[in-house]
């Protein structure tokens, strides 16, 4: 096949037909010979080329628009907010030459996008920041979105900060900031979208809007603003680090976990609290201490796994803590042939954080004579109600600023954003 | 008149699962087990814009409500979860169905989202693929363009609308849905674009596999008149597309009419008024209500309107056809040349006539709503019509065969990939294999009318009853029935409140009722007792309480010997006694009497 430049409107001759339509790029993957068609009807297809196929250039040039732009209103009386942008969906647009999607986060997109923003605050800044997959972010990214995130905060025109993430690990990112930005004195709010903001059910509406709502309330905290149920009527404010993805494409994927959401968010801007622990907005000087340690890691234990890999991410990548998904109150295999405790044991130089893959309820190392003798070793710490990736983000923070075992145990188990509830309450 | 139409014709495909998910087709569950509340937005599609269609929903501001049924909904109808990989079965029916209406068919198929802010798909498009273009169909010896055959799916029913929340049923969303557009072809008598749809529905039932019963094959018409371009939806039976058809053909030409004689006049619009505070204190129930409800009472002065606010459009005033724009927001209109004492309106109209000075040929109209966003829409509206334009709409059928506005015409920049799933690849084996042969038919009444020596337009009435198949059995069976015989007695079902349904549930009856006549057990004078009664008894109970075995010839012998009949001349004596005649077989006295 020649080469037919991507948007020119072409006729296919083929034996028993003939075709009009523009040249479309092919989806990522597809090698074969043929070509993406798209009709003047809009419809798409494929058709295949062969030595007898002829092409013939019309001219002209498919028109692909521009992504619309609202005038940005600036309204006096409404609270000024930032958004700082890293990542997913919530805000994106197609271009529909290239099929390539990126963020539409300059604020007349965003009011476009969200035209009820006008009547709720005025978006003072927006930061690119990147633009990255969750499953790509590492902690480096995390470090540079606390101070990105730490400079607005500081900024007294800027009531709260909002901060689009993708959704898969977007509970990672909400622990990190609770530990690295200490003495909060406004909200710091992430959120998401389940379904992309380029179709009209998308998530992202609401989620956007409750969002803008909580940077301008009352509650300094770190939290995951996003949709409580299926429903298009409120948003849970989610503990940042009390919370986790549950579901891989629903709308209310997040939940909080041995802890009630701090509040209700709905739509029309009504906030309903419902968990009283939070910190109210108030004129402390924050502080930013964003740093990790990457020699962290997390194991599952399940039945039969190796305990040998603790040697080799010990030995290999000098890992220095490392967090385990234990099973029901915090066990690992003890009296088998493929016991983890003598591992543990080996390794005294490296912490071991107890964390349970129940993810609801607390780890406790006393109940049986198993959790006994894990619980009895020096470098091994019961994590309390943790979520185990809570645990392994703090346990980074902290190997950042502290080499003594003992003083680590001690500050794995201080509570220093509410990570650990010490009474677990009745819910339903 | 001559008009230019199309037709879209949707059809229900009867396959066990949905298009994209694993969930029944079948409809049949009635309480659901969860109601989703939801809003939709409109986005900007493939061009930079949003679709005039969808504006037009987002200015309505409803709340949808889906109704979840379980084992027929699940969270892909939920737009909670990704479509799983389009349906084979669906695709096979589907491409068979392109083939036989000789359609091209892709060799990749590209599934798309086509944009539907209305509710009735959760997730603000209709997942649609063209998997056939450029084929035709043969109707009364006049090509038909077949220009389009995708493979889409079904969207949500409406179960109820109050209030501006509308609730919608989801176990209809989802099931394979062909859509057969023709290409615009000109007709003078509409009975034409029934014909053409009743050629293409019969020639797809041929696979079989079609979902029966109410809303199970719709059929969208467009027409063209000038340059103004409707869309007429939700037109439930296929002998009602003539008569809605022409009651917006007069519609539409009465409009013409009417925008003729405004430029004979200075007809103009005024700014919108708020009169809210003019009626605080009126007298009228009416008004009372609307301001407890929270509504403003909004104004419009319509100059030199006086003569034009009752024209007669079609069956309805001006008036009437504003107030039909207007249902789709909640609101209303009154006006000052209706009977005003009918809500106590009267004096405050006076009073606001006076204040205004509005002159003796203008109409001042009042709205009331919670917002201007209506008021706007009708006064745009109105606007376009002083200036002679003639909007484009989406037009729904009602049971009356009128026609109501439902929202502007769709434009065209609606349409863009479904990123969720990969291209299907068609090969040209797979077509070969899954080929079913099919013949139009209008060949097959020709072939039929030379065979049996019928008259085509018997076989096509036949052919509409969807007996053809039957009639044709019953022939095949019974040798010696005369075949004109035997289509009459079907053509005159519709007397005996008789139709196909309830053959396909008496068929043995049928079979036997043939039979007999074949075997002279019954006389032809006896098929309109057993017809009366087929419906609630069998055919052994009618013809046995009746008494309608017929004499054999030794019988016959003996009654005419006693009767001493023995010229056809004296027959009608035998004829008096109705209960005899309905045991002879003609034949038989023929032969008996030379
Ligand atoms: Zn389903």
């Amino acid at each position: 096949m020649k080469n037919i430049e991507i948007g020119k409107k072409i006729k296919i001759i083929k034996k028993d037909f003939e075709i009009e339509g523009f040249i479309i790029p092919k989806p990522e993957l597809y090698e074969e010979d043929f070509i993406l068609v798209k009709l003047y009807n809009g419809y798409n297809i494929g058709i295949e080329i062969d030595e007898n196929t002829k092409i013939i250039e019309l001219g002209e040039k498919i028109k692909v628009g521009e992504f619309p732009k609202a005038e940005i209103i600036k309204n006096s009386n409404l609270k000024n907010i930032s958004l700082i942008h890293t990542g997913g969906t919530i805000a994106s647009k197609i271009d529909y030459s290239t099929q390539a999607v990126s963020p539409a986060i300059q604020p007349e997109e965003l009011f476009y996008i969200f035209p009820e923003l006008k009547n709720i605050a005025n978006v003072e800044r927006t930061i690119l920041l990147f633009n990255i997959a969750s499953e790509d972010m590492l902690p480096k990214n995390w470090i540079k979105i606390a101070e990105a995130a730490y400079k607005e905060i500081n900024d007294k025109e800027i009531f709260g900060v909002i901060i689009s993430h993708g959704t898969d690990t977007m509970h990672f990112t909400s622990a990190a900031l609770s530990f690295f930005i200490r003495n909060l004195n406004k909200p710091i709010i992430l959120t998401g979208a389940q379904r992309s903001s380029d179709r009209a059910s998308s998530d992202a509406k609401m989620n956007f809007i409750c969002s803008s709502y909580a940077a301008i309330s009352n509650i300094a905290e770190v939290g995951i603003v996003m949709h409580a149920s299926s429903n298009d009527d409120f948003c849970y404010f989610h503990r940042g680090t009390k919370v986790r993805k549950f579901h891989t494409t629903r709308r209310d994927a997040f939940k909080s976990v041995n802890d009630k959401p701090i509040a209700k968010i709905y739509y029309d801007g009504k906030i309903e609290i419902i968990n009283k622990n939070y910190k109210e907005r108030n004129e402390n000087r924050p502080e930013l201490k964003a740093f990790f340690d990457e020699r962290v890691a997390m194991l599952k234990f399940y039945p039969n796994s190796r305990p040998e890999i603790i040697d080799i991410l010990v030995n290999n990548f000098d890992i220095r803590g490392i967090v385990i998904e234990a099973s029901g109150l915090g066990h690992v295999a003890t009296n088998n042939e493929k016991s983890w405790i003598p591992y543990i044991k080996k390794n005294d130089n490296t912490l071991f954080a107890i964390t349970s893959q129940c993810i609801f309820g607390r780890v406790h190392p006393y109940v049986y004579t198993n959790t006994r003798i894990l619980s009895n070793l020096e470098n091994v710490v019961f994590c309390e109600d943790m979520l185990s990736e809570v645990a392994y983000v703090k346990l980074g923070w902290l190997l950042a600023q502290e080499k003594d075992l003992k003083k680590l145990k001690e500050l794995m188990l201080t509570n220093f954003a509410n990570e650990i509830n010490y009474i677990s309450y009745y819910e339903d | 008149m001559k008009i230019k139409a199309g037709l879209e014709i949707h059809i229900q495909l009867d396959t066990k699962e949905k298009l994209f998910c694993k969930c029944k087709t079948t409809m049949k569950e009635e309480i659901p087990k969860k109601i989703i509340k939801r809003k939709l937005h409109p986005v900007a599609g493939e061009f930079g814009i949003v679709d005039l269609a969808a504006q037009y929903e987002y200015l309505r501001d409803r709340e949808f409500y889906y109704e979840y049924f379980e084992n027929e909904s699940c969270l892909i109808e939920l737009d909670e979860e990704p479509p799983r990989e389009i349906n084979k079965e669906a695709l096979t029916y589907a491409l068979q169905i392109a083939m036989m209406l000789n359609c091209k068919i892709p060799d990749r198929i590209q599934i798309m989202r086509k944009t539907v802010i209305d509710g009735s798909n959760t997730s603000g498009f209709q997942r649609t693929a063209l998997i056939g273009f450029d084929g035709y169909i043969d109707v009364d010896n006049k090509k038909i363009e077949i220009k389009t055959v995708c493979l889409e799916e079904d969207a949500c029913a409406i179960d109820k609308e109050e209030n501006g929340k509308v609730y919608y049923k989801l176990n209809r969303l989802g099931i394979p849905l062909v859509e057969i557009s023709t290409g615009i072809f000109e007709v003078e008598n509409f009975k034409e674009i029934e014909e053409v749809a009743f050629n293409i529905g019969w020639l797809v039932k041929t696979i079989k596999k079609i979902k029966r019963g109410i809303g199970s094959i719709r059929q969208d018409v467009n027409i063209s008149i000038n340059s103004t371009r409707i869309e007429l939806k939700g037109i439930q039976r296929l002998e009602d597309i003539s008569k809605v058809v022409n009651y917006e053909v007069r519609r539409l030409l009465d409009l013409e009419k009417l925008v003729k004689e405004f430029k004979n006049r200075e007809v103009k619009i005024s700014d919108i008024l708020i009169l809210t505070d003019k009626f605080k204190n009126s007298k009228s129930k009416l008004i009372e209500k609307f301001l407890k409800e929270g509504n403003e009472i909004y104004g419009l002065i319509l100059y030199n309107f006086k003569d034009f606010i009752n024209f007669k459009i079609a069956d309805r005033t001006l008036a009437k056809e504003i107030a039909d724009y207007l249902k789709a927001f909640n609101s209303g209109i009154i006006h000052s040349e209706e009977n005003l004492e009918k809500y106590n309106l009267k004096e405050d109209f006076e009073k606001i006539r006076e204040e205004l000075k509005i002159g003796n040929e203008d109409v001042l109209a009042i709205f009331a709503s919670k917002n201007d966003i209506p008021i706007k829409f009708i006064k745009q509206k109105i606007e376009k019509l002083i200036n002679g334009i003639l909007e484009n709409e989406t037009r729904k059928a009602n049971s009356d065969l009128s026609t109501s506005f439902l929202r502007p015409l769709p434009g065209s920049a609606r349409m863009y990939p479904e990123t969720d799933l990969p291209l299907i690849s068609i090969s040209r084996d797979f077509l070969e294999q899954i080929k079913i042969s099919s013949t139009p038919l209008n060949i097959i009444i020709n072939q039929l009318s030379q065979k049996y020596n019928v008259d085509k337009n018997v076989l096509k009435e036949i052919a509409r009853k969807d007996l053809l198949d039957f009639c044709q059995e019953i022939l095949d069976r019974n040798k010696n029935l005369n075949p004109n015989f035997v289509f009459q007695i079907f053509l005159n079902f519709e007397k005996y409140n008789l139709d196909k349904e309830i053959v396909e549930k008496k068929r043995d009856d049928f079979y036997l009722m043939f039979k007999y006549l074949e075997e002279r057990k019954i006389s032809k004078a006896a098929i309109d007792d057993i017809l009366k009664e087929i419906k609630e008894k069998s055919l052994e109970e009618i013809i046995k309480e009746k008494d309608l075995i017929a004499f054999n010839k030794d019988e016959l012998k003996s009654i005419l010997e006693k009767m001493n009949i023995k010229d056809k001349k004296d027959l009608r004596k035998l004829f008096e006694n109705e209960k005899i005649k309905k045991k002879i077989i003609f034949e038989m006295i023929d032969e008996l009497l030379g």
